[in-house]
């Protein structure tokens, strides 16, 4: 290897990552070369400083504030879990997710996951999701702006992402495509597909590959199953959220307005998923 | 002739193991997780002793002191809400901080703190009476926020955390291919940045 293949494989090299004749390679030119050493060696001071400062404690309180929030959580779990937002869907979340299972004919199981009430957790598709049934088009050119949305064509959304998204192969019946966008999220690079009813009222699917499902802020969420199939119905101020995993993509359906709507979209999703993976 | 690096290299595999990995065994975080995942509150309490120091530690890193503490409730609030998702695919302490990981992209992306970091600030500035390991605190606190969060995310999950590169890329959603490039890149961008802080080499 010469400096420059050195030099690119000098992390991998230096973190036990790179192949076994590889790393002979490179032990024999650093033994001899003077500034890919230096360099290796100006890597291993990094690590030392990184690993050896130490870090002061963490408050002694902070598990006694955890400990706190949990205990009211499980006594409220429906209740409302941020001050100055109303909750008006948590009960009938309860109910309607058993009408769901009825009407697939599926087996249920609860797990109600903890609203996470915390200034820092109000994320941008928190802010999406509670916003687009009041101002749709604000909630999109804020989330647009907050990931550096790029509108995108159908055709070409297979090529930016490295697979042919599930919510882009059919439209679902009733409604047509508005927009799609790659939004560029801290994990990774996600898609969005907005589809509009003929009532003008408007639903947005996002998609990703990572096994992490989207999150929605500190919202009441009901693990269940519908169509055998599990996945998450999560409130969002008027709205639902349909999220669940569908072979290796994470979507979720945010903005339907009934449970009907929210069974009618993931159904068509699994449909999709079961098609060839071309647009029609 | 330069032999010093064969032996920078086997010392950090040693050390690696050593002082990355959390000191819990791994059929005892299973049992403490296990019990979590049943709604065992002294699971809960087990699992915050076991894991809240290095989950502490990386925060610090990547947001900074002021804010670390919150973000550590909001993780192991998150954690408890979410462990049932946990399958035990991955090794627990690489899915916790994937998730202290992600809350603390989320929070320096919301807050945008890290344009005004308070560390972040001129080295003439930095107080020098309080001893040498405060001072180096604070410059390599300065050079971390200097730095784009996600390779600083990258930097210290393998420093502190000890993870793969594999691990890496499955937290950071990027392909595992390119994670030894940013890997340069980042300590490349710290050391220029720790130097211009005043750091010897």
């Amino acid at each position: 290897m010469n400096c420059h293949e050195v030099q690119e494989n000098l992390s991998t090299y230096f973190d036990g990552e790179l192949s076994e004749d590889a790393r002979q390679e490179v032990d024999a030119h650093v033994a001899e070369c003077e500034s890919c050493c230096g360099e290796l060696q100006c890597f291993a001071r990094l690590s030392n400083l990184v690993r050896h400062i130490p870090v002061p404690a963490a408050p002694p309180d902070v598990w006694r504030r955890v400990d706190a929030q949990l205990d009211e959580r499980t006594s409220h779990v429906f209740l409302p879990l941020r001050t100055g937002a109303s909750r008006p869907y948590a009960r009938l979340l309860t109910l309607a997710a058993g009408l769901l299972f009825l009407a697939a004919g599926a087996a249920i199981w609860y797990q109600v996951t903890a609203g996470l009430g915390n200034r820092h957790s109000a994320a941008n598709l928190d802010e999406f999701a509670s916003s687009l049934s009041r101002d749709p088009a604000g909630a999109q050119r804020r989330l647009v702006a907050a990931y550096r949305g790029q509108a995108i064509s159908p055709n070409r959304a297979a090529q930016a992402l490295g697979y042919v998204p599930v919510s882009l192969r059919r439209d679902p019946v009733g409604y047509r495509l508005r927009s799609a966008h790659l939004l560029e999220m801290p994990c990774c690079r996600c898609l969005q597909a907005v589809y509009e009813r003929s009532d003008g009222q408007t639903v947005a699917v996002f998609e990703k590959t990572l096994d992490q499902p989207f999150a929605f802020g500190d919202r009441p969420t009901v693990c269940t199953r519908c169509n055998g199939q599990p996945c998450q119905l999560t409130q969002a101020d008027g709205r639902l959220i349909v999220s669940c995993q569908i072979t290796d993509r994470q979507l979720a359906i945010v903005g339907a307005e009934s449970m009907n709507e929210a069974h009618a979209l993931l159904t068509w999703l699994h449909e999709n998923s079961r098609l060839d993976p071309k647009r029609s | 002739m330069f032999d010093s690096h064969l032996n920078a290299r086997a010392e950090r595999r040693q050390g690696a193991a050593a002082e990355a990995a959390p000191p819990a065994d791994e059929s005892h975080v299973a049992k403490v997780v296990a019990g979590c995942q049943a709604g065992s509150r002294e699971s809960r309490r087990l699992l915050y002793e076991l894991f809240h120091e290095s989950t502490y530690r990386l925060l610090v890193r990547m947001v900074g002191q002021q804010d670390a503490a919150d973000l550590l409730q909001e993780v192991f609030l998150q954690v408890y809400g979410k462990i049932g998702q946990f399958v035990g695919r991955a090794r627990f302490t690489t899915w916790l901080h994937r998730v202290a990981t992600n809350i603390a992209l989320q929070h320096l992306r919301k807050s945008r703190r890290q344009q005004r970091s308070v560390v972040d600030r001129d080295p003439n500035d930095l107080p020098s009476a309080d001893g040498q390991t405060w001072q180096q605190q604070e410059v390599l606190q300065a050079a971390l926020h200097r730095v784009d969060p996600t390779l600083r995310a990258m930097f210290l999950l393998r420093e502190l955390e000890g993870q793969s590169y594999r691990e890496i890329a499955h937290t950071l959603g990027i392909p595992e291919g390119t994670v030894g490039s940013r890997l340069n890149r980042v300590r490349r961008e710290l050391r220029e940045h720790l130097v211009a802080l005043g750091w010897e080499e």
